[in-house]
């Protein structure tokens, strides 16, 4: 009977493991994503490696080894990026998790019109950057935005926003002059972080409300009659919970800041034509100055050098995480499923 | 007695306090979020006077409808139009079918190599898009396709994602099914097309409206691979508009919300199964 049971279960397995013999013909299905992604995914890998390594302006030159790589790492300019981008990634991803947590947790409350309120917050996601960012750059223009009518409505000193130099700290103290380390980011890097905030703050709440719906009930249930309660359930049970999903958002969401163009571009691009990231290019981050280098200067080996090095420490970044989330990322056996990275 | 109740409606209180502060977290979100559209979209309508006047107006005094036919004609909005249409359809088109041709085999069919291949797939979810910028500009010009729309499209025509996406939702098709057509004697094409695509087709519109929104709202690679006003996508179009219109504040705002229309309506149109999608995968644009 046992026997007889177990060469059921085998055939069985053994059925669920056939799929259709035909070698030949499964290749036919993968050829036309694997020739796409082999040409414009994995070649230009080598490709830009190869690119890299030369002298190439408007067209290809020689071999220069790795005088490309040390021309960017010997730039100030460079450094200078790195620096907004840190600013910039700083003050947008904690603050998108925990915002983006704050309205998945109200919106896990019994509550009505929850399809509502995550239809509109997560409209900004699905709408154009370009859009979006003129309308921001119109709500902070500095002659006729809505902020600065605002701020004259409430007798307050009008702030150039998207066009001011100084930092925030500088702001603070009142000073004029514009400090270079000791005033910390731009104004203007500030409005711009804050309008990446509010676009991605929706996602960040949609992906957590999934999370918090894949904890089953039972657990909060219990954790209840445990007597946890409010910040204790929160803090104990929920986060923890939930910590592989803030793992995989947080590891997404700085490879993105890291990465990103389009909001930063429009935002500060001048009215006039002409090169983003002012003022005084203190809004300028890494993806604007390899841009910059390719499009508006032509050198495209340097650009590329300075996208690889973009890479590696991207990547330097993720494997940090891993390793400190290897620590706190607990895992309730596929209670997150699809979420883990 | 009376103690008990005290405490009872003290609780009461407590409950409908916190019920308050949910929805005036939730409404003040929702708020914050929307009024960037409702800016929009009221200032577009506005004289360019009234756009600008102090203090600034909440609804237009009235309601220029002409701004839109004005910012249509102001810079070839047609064309605009029409390109990022068939750049994105034509994207859509490309990574439906690619992906579902793809996740079928490695869902489906058995073959040498087949782990290995998934896993080179799924490796190029790896590299970076700033990466890949320069050299696919580079190839693109080297196979002649700089400024068309093979040059525009078959780059994006191709995502790891989608296959990967695809997959786990074809492995959700009923093993029976799959059992009982090769009992049948059902050939592989046969079965993918009779069953498998019309199964899987909610997971096909997922993966086609997102590969249509990510190309409908790309500003980079339009921006690098385009370079005549013949070529160029609502994206940068809407961008060198800007530059040209720097102060007709209301003209701008009305081509904003035109060039927001398309995505917003499929957005709506297909919001629960698009949130999650995303939700699902957290992609990131």
């Amino acid at each position: 009977m046992a026997t007889g049971q177990a060469t059921l279960r085998q055939a069985g397995a053994a059925r669920a493991r056939r799929r259709f013999p035909r070698p030949l013909g499964a290749y036919a299905y993968l050829l036309p994503a694997s020739l796409l992604l082999a040409a414009f995914q994995v070649y230009p890998l080598f490709y830009g490696a190869y690119v890299s390594l030369h002298r190439w302006g408007l067209v290809p030159g020689e071999f220069v080894g790795l005088a490309n790589y040390r021309a960017v790492l010997a730039d100030p300019d460079f450094w200078h990026s790195l620096l907004v981008t840190l600013f910039y990634v700083l003050g947008t991803v904690p603050v998108e998790m925990i915002l983006g947590f704050a309205l998945a947790w109200l919106l896990f409350q019994p509550i009505r019109g929850r399809a509502l309120f995550r239809l509109l917050y997560f409209l900004p996601y699905v709408t154009s950057m370009v859009a979006l960012g003129l309308v921001w750059s119109w709500i902070f223009n500095a002659n006729f935005g809505l902020l600065n009518a605002l701020l004259r409505l409430l007798h307050l000193a009008p702030l150039n926003w998207l066009l001011e130099p100084r930092g925030i700290l500088t702001l603070l103290r009142g000073g004029t002059h514009l400090e270079p380390w000791t005033g910390g980011p731009s104004l203007a890097l500030l409005c711009v972080a804050a309008v990446t905030v509010w676009y991605y703050a929706g996602l960040h709440a949609v992906v957590y409300l999934a999370g918090l719906s894949a904890v089953p009930r039972e657990v909060l249930e219990a954790a209840r009659i445990d007597g946890a309660a409010g910040w204790r359930l929160l803090r104990r049970v929920i986060l923890p919970l939930l910590s592989p999903t803030t793992y995989f958002l947080a590891v997404v969401a700085t490879v993105g800041a890291f990465q990103s163009f389009a909001l930063v571009y429009t935002l500060t691009a001048p009215s006039g034509g002409g090169a983003a990231g002012g003022p005084l290019e203190t809004t300028k981050v890494v993806t604007l100055y390899i841009f910059n280098a390719f499009y508006s200067e032509f050198r495209v080996g340097y650009a590329q050098a300075a996208a690889f090095l973009l890479f590696v420490l991207l990547l330097g970044l993720t494997l940090l995480q891993m390793r400190f989330a290897a620590r706190r990322v607990t895992y309730l056996g596929g209670l997150q499923g699809g979420n883990e990275p | 007695m009376r103690k008990h109740l005290g405490r009872l409606r003290a609780r009461g209180r407590g409950l409908l306090l916190g019920r308050l502060g949910t929805y005036a977290g939730l409404l003040a979100g929702a708020v914050v979020t929307s009024f960037p559209f409702y800016w929009m979209i009221t200032s577009g309508l506005k004289s360019n006077l009234e756009a600008v006047r102090f203090p600034p107006t909440l609804l237009p005094h009235a309601w220029e409808w002409s701004n839109y036919a004005a910012a249509w004609s102001a810079a070839p909005f047609a064309r605009y139009f029409l390109n990022s249409a068939v750049f994105s359809l034509g994207v859509a088109l490309c990574v439906t079918v690619t992906s579902a041709l793809a996740a079928y085999a490695f869902a489906y069919l058995a073959f040498p190599g087949r782990d290995l291949l998934f896993t080179l797939f799924v490796a190029t979810l790896l590299v970076p898009p700033e990466i890949t910028l320069i050299p696919d500009f580079v190839l693109i010009r080297a196979l002649g396709w700089y400024d068309t729309f093979a040059g525009l499209v078959l780059p994006l025509g191709a995502s790891a994602l989608s296959v990967f996406l695809l997959r786990q939702i074809f492995l959700g098709i009923p093993r029976e099914l799959h059992e009982a057509a090769r009992i049948d004697g059902c050939p592989p094409w046969l079965f993918f097309w009779r069953f498998v695509l019309p199964l899987g087709a909610p997971g096909l519109a997922v993966v086609g409206l997102l590969a249509f929104l990510r190309a409908w709202n790309d500003l980079l690679w339009p921006l690098i691979a385009t370079s005549s006003d013949r070529m160029r996508t609502v994206q940068v179009g809407l961008l060198t508009f800007s530059q040209d219109v720097s102060t007709e504040y209301n003209l701008l705002m009305a081509a904003a919300t035109m060039v927001v229309l398309p995505t917003v309506a499929a957005f709506l149109i297909a919001q629960r199964q698009l949130i999650e999608g995303i939700a699902a995968t957290g992609v990131r644009g």
